[in-house]
């Protein structure tokens, strides 16, 4: 649902890049993490929507998602989203629930417990927002 | 590599008048109540008001803003209204639920909350800062653009003037205006005089310090507790509000900067 408000950063940080140069971008490489839960196919179109009329119009979108990694704090286990989809489905009904961790990905400590240990004190080392990887210009 | 969710905050406060920080260094000193009975009274006053809560540990604006829940919107999280005035807790997306977070994610998650809520056009934005000179103050600091200021509040002691004067130090060093001292719990009324439990208070004595505004007192309101249990409209009525705001009217409003 958020991904039209991230788009929009993502246009204006980018535009601003390009005008600075006095260029037009070609190419735009994001990366989104997993547990944002960004539809691809919504934050393409939104993108688009959003380049025209900006130095993003002939740009081409590359995005990649990025999957997530957490790590315990308290015993060292690394794991990723397959092994807590069983956790995700008990509170939220279903593992592809909207979740609040969509919005904020640190809210993951509120939810999810590390499956080896159960500690709720864990980090996330991969995976988490979007971020602009890559811009090329000309 | 760039951060996207900077420049949304950007675009956020570009539709946002003032933000006023309610800070002490702290804890425990009512900059929540002060914060959010500050956002009421203004709201009260014909602004457009928010009110952000920063702190990720107690759902600080607690009581009050029970159970509000934010609404969806394509350009992010639309806050909760009480009184007309829009109110922001990372509480009402944790479910009341504990966050064990550590500073680099503390920080991610104030830097996630300012750039997903969708306030809209604001007057005024108050910020409930957390205790403390950590994290979330700190990139609260860095990210939002050009606040008006921080209102410091204190306690009357000795002790508390030592920790607020860290805050005061660090606002110092990075070069963020001071609005002024308030101090709260000043005094507590007995039917024949004010009992001072503290003597004369620090407040004075810090303004004077950092060459800063003492914005005034707010006594010790035995009523005040049970007034938020009510609700935000009997906690207007309390004492504690009408010292807050002939605080709002004369220091705060009187002197505003439009932009
Ligand atoms: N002037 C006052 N008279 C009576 N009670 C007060 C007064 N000011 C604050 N309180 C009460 O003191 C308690 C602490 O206040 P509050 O939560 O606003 O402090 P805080 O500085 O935000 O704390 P924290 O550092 O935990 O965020 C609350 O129960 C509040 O209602
Ligand atoms: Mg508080
Ligand atoms: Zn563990």
């Amino acid at each position: 649902m958020h991904e039209w408000a991230i788009a929009e950063g993502v246009v204006s940080a980018v535009s601003k890049l390009a005008e600075e140069r006095g260029k037009e971008v070609m190419r735009v490489k994001i990366v989104v993490g997993e547990l944002s839960g960004y539809e691809i196919e919504v934050l393409d179109t939104a993108l688009k929507s959003l380049s025209i009329d900006t130095p993003l119009r002939k740009a081409r979108f590359e995005i990649v998602v990025e999957p997530t990694q957490f790590k315990c704090n308290f015993c060292g286990f690394e794991w990723g989203m397959p092994e807590v989809r069983g956790q995700l489905a008990e509170i939220f009904g279903s593992e592809n629930a909207e979740t609040p961790m969509h919005y904020i990905p640190e809210l993951a400590v509120a939810f999810l417990k590390c499956p080896k240990c159960g500690s709720p004190d864990f980090t996330i080392t991969a995976g988490r927002g979007v971020r602009v990887a890559e811009v090329e210009l000309a | 590599m760039m951060d996207p969710r900077l420049v949304q905050i950007q675009e956020r406060f570009r539709e946002i008048g003032e933000t006023i920080l309610v800070g002490s260094g702290k804890g425990g000193v009512g900059k929540s109540i002060i914060a959010s009975t500050m956002a009421l009274i203004m709201g009260g006053l014909g602004a457009k008001v928010g009110l952000l809560d920063l702190d990720l540990h107690g759902a600080s604006i607690g009581w009050l803003f029970k159970g509000l829940k934010t609404e969806e919107s394509k350009n992010g999280l639309i806050p909760p209204q009480l009184l007309g005035v829009k109110a922001m807790s990372i509480a009402f997306l944790s479910e009341e639920r504990a966050l064990p977070l550590r500073g680099a994610a503390k920080s991610e998650a104030i830097t996630e909350l300012l750039a997903i809520t969708n306030w809209g056009k604001l007057d005024y934005l108050i910020v409930d800062l957390p205790p403390g000179t950590g994290d979330e103050t700190l990139t609260a600091l860095k990210l939002i653009p050009e606040p008006k200021g921080v209102v410091v509040v204190t306690l009357p002691s000795r002790l508390s003037g030592v920790v607020v004067s860290k805050l005061m130090d660090l606002l110092r060093a990075l070069d963020v205006n001071v609005i002024g001292i308030i101090e709260n719990m000043a005094w507590f009324e007995q039917p024949t005089r004010r009992v001072r439990m503290f003597g004369r208070g620090v407040g004075k004595e810090i303004a004077r310090k950092y060459g800063v505004d003492f914005l005034g007192e707010i006594p010790i309101d035995p009523a005040l507790n049970v007034a938020v249990e009510q609700g935000a409209a009997a906690l207007l009525r309390t004492r504690f509000a009408r010292a807050l705001e002939k605080i709002i009217r004369r220091k705060i409003l009187g002197r505003s900067r439009r932009t």
